[in-house]
């Protein structure tokens, strides 16, 4: 890995505080950075005719969906729903032995990775919090947050240890309640998880040492006391509802997923894929920043390994303009590549949110100012931005599909051996992970179908919003020209990076 | 809303269809090439890097024989498939495999010559396609 001459002195002091804020240990050990997390994707670039297919697959029937509002008022409003509570069988898998069991399960996990990082072995393929964080949670959980439901509401392990520690005060501590319970300043809105999410963001696609078990587990611990330091200030609802950055994320991603819980009557519903993702009432600035910067670091996580980005990278490391910067940010980022990677990451999150904004100024534009009944730029904004979700979720499983399928595979043998010392608990700690799992013929046609299906949602989501929202239908058809440009053009860089040989810069 | 629910339950049909099919044709496949005599395949290594071009495409089920030279020692990986070997100047070194997984695999080195810890480098990929 190249590594360009740092000059240390005189800056010894922000590097260390920016080291602080990052929680880059110090014993920071030189192992090969590769996107998301960790392990590698063994992905054969989907072929030219599928990727070309796919595009004009994802254009034609986008003109459908056009077509079949134009022929009338089809703004649905309800939608069905079936309880599944209320049936037997509902009730059986919903019952508190089963939530119980899961959310120990989920907090037993949390604890694993911890005890893994902090006593296990040091290399990543024998030890199981890795594994356990990049590939089963992280990529796993957006699987099942965006196909099945919001699980993580009711996993989410910090909520768990929250709560026990509230039940417990209480008990000891009558008439008292745990925390300060703060009132949750207005203006403050959803951007502690903004920020926080960048910093996850980061850690996944550019971070050096996410692959490195004793790293990750700091890392794990310090979001946990800054998760439990926010419940203890504001309450845990309010925490989890603006902090806690899971939480939104795959609440998010859940708002596709046929299933929906509503507390005040107590139901778990099936719906119709994908009613989640159409709003009331526009979404909070930070939000919208929030969904968008999902959108956006789904879509660089895709370019990191493109042989565009191979070409840009070392150009830019040279570049007189961005090379002051790279020896800036080295130090503090761990290597060059990391650094170079920072800069386009954050240059690319922004463009994102301003290329975003620049549609929904089009739209602005396009759309007469009677039927936009007063909404501005911003509100607009507000009011499309999860109709692009579909897009982002669907990459998702395209990008992952085979990672998750083979990388997983190590949870079996690492089972027996979490921590790398040669344990045995369950018999399989020798199995070999097959990479013949999943064949390229099965993935290439489940991402090109996945890509498209989700891009057709995204244009019907958005058409129901503005047919909703604006005045009259002829208007509301006509705001939705910038809107489905700008989501073709989200599927054909979904499609095109799919297409790309994945190549690891270094 | 119910088109886009068919669409899914079309596609996940559709994918567990092929799920099915692949499988068992890559079985037939690897007993039949079995049989069929291995494709050599020769690569040279010179100045750290593959001569011409990097990427060595193969066929699902193929039977390769793959001769490796090299101009300073070298330790090789061939990811997913998990094959390391030493290659050292004037000894080609042959592997021989079936390519039974699809995808697209980095062979890197480990240090070259000297043996101080280059980290690694990606020489180049080889792929291997479905039939």
């Amino acid at each position: 890995m190249p590594t360009v001459a740092g000059r240390r002195c005189g800056r010894a002091l922000v590097t260390q505080a920016l080291r602080a804020l990052l929680v880059l240990v110090t014993c920071a050990m030189p192992i090969t950075a590769w996107a998301h997390g960790f392990a590698e994707r063994y992905d054969l670039p989907v072929p030219l005719h599928l990727y070309m297919g796919g595009a004009a697959a994802a254009v034609a029937l986008s003109f459908v969906v056009v077509a079949y509002f134009v022929r009338g008022d089809r703004t649905v409003r309800r939608y069905p729903t079936f309880n599944v509570l209320g049936t037997a069988a509902g009730r059986l898998i919903t019952g508190p032995v089963v939530r119980f069991v899961l959310r120990l399960f989920a907090l037993f996990m949390l604890v694993l990775v911890v005890v893994a990082g902090l006593i296990g072995d040091s290399d990543p393929f024998n030890n199981i919090a890795p594994t356990t964080v990049w590939v089963i949670w992280w990529v796993g959980f957006a699987y099942i947050s965006g196909m099945l439901g919001d699980l993580w509401a009711l996993l989410n392990p910090w909520r768990t240890v929250y709560e026990v520690t509230e039940w417990l005060y209480v008990r000891f501590k009558p008439n008292r309640r745990l925390g300060l319970n703060m009132n949750y300043p207005r203006g403050l809105a959803s951007w502690p998880a903004v920020v926080l999410f960048v910093w996850f963001i980061w850690a996944e696609l550019i971070w050096p040492n996410s692959d490195s078990p004793a790293d990750l587990s700091q890392i794990v611990i310090t979001y946990s006391l800054i998760t439990w330091s926010g419940m203890l200030v504001f309450g845990s609802a309010n925490w989890l509802r603006h902090g806690e950055v899971f939480t939104i994320l795959f609440g998010l991603l859940a708002r596709f997923a046929p299933t929906e819980y509503v507390a005040e009557r107590r139901e778990w519903n099936l719906r119709p894929w994908a009613v989640g993702l159409l709003p009331d009432k526009p979404m909070s600035v930070s939000l919208t920043v929030f969904v968008l910067l999902m959108l956006s670091s789904v879509t660089f996580d895709g370019l990191l390994a493109t042989p565009l980005w191979a070409e840009i990278a070392p150009w830019l490391l040279m570049s007189d303009l961005v090379r002051p910067l790279v020896l800036l940010l080295q130090d503090v980022t761990g290597d060059a590549i990391a650094a170079i990677g920072t800069i386009a990451l954050v240059v690319f999150l922004l463009v994102f949110q301003l290329l975003y904004l620049a549609f929904c100024g089009l739209m602005y534009v396009v759309t007469p100012a009677r039927a936009r009944v007063n909404l501005s730029v911003g509100e607009l904004a507000r009011l499309f931005v999860l109709s692009l979700v579909p897009i982002a979720l669907a990459y998702h499983l395209a990008h992952y599909l085979s990672f998750l399928l083979i990388v997983g595979q190590y949870m079996i043998p690492m089972a027996s051996d979490p921590f790398g010392f040669g344990w045995d608990l369950f018999g399989t700690s020798l199995y070999m992970v097959n990479i013949g799992v999943v064949g390229a013929k099965f993935v290439w046609i489940t991402s090109v179908i996945a890509i498209v299906t989700g891009h057709i949602v995204a244009v019907w989501l958005a058409h129901v919003v503005a047919l909703r929202r604006l005045r009259d239908s002829g208007a509301a058809l006509r705001s939705q020209i910038p809107m489905l440009f700008l989501m073709v053009s989200y599927t054909m860089l979904s499609l095109w990076i799919l297409a790309q040989p994945v190549v690891e810069t270094s | 809303m119910t088109g886009s629910f068919t669409g899914t339950a079309a596609m996940l049909a559709f994918a567990a269809m092929m799920f099915g099919s692949s499988l068992s044709l890559s079985d037939a496949q690897q007993a039949e090439d079995a049989a069929v005599a291995p494709t050599k395949i020769e690569v040279r290594i010179e100045n750290r890097e593959v001569v011409g071009d990097n990427v060595i495409r193969l066929t699902e089920g193929q039977r390769v024989e793959m001769i490796w030279t090299t101009d300073a020692a070298v330790e090789l990986h061939i990811h997913g498939y998990d094959i390391r070997i030493e290659v050292s100047p004037g000894a080609p070194t042959e592997i021989s495999f079936i390519a039974h997984a699809t995808g697209r695999f980095a062979v890197t080195s480990h240090g070259f010559g000297d043996q101080d810890g280059h980290g690694h480098e990606t020489l180049a990929y080889i792929e291997v396609y479905p039939d």
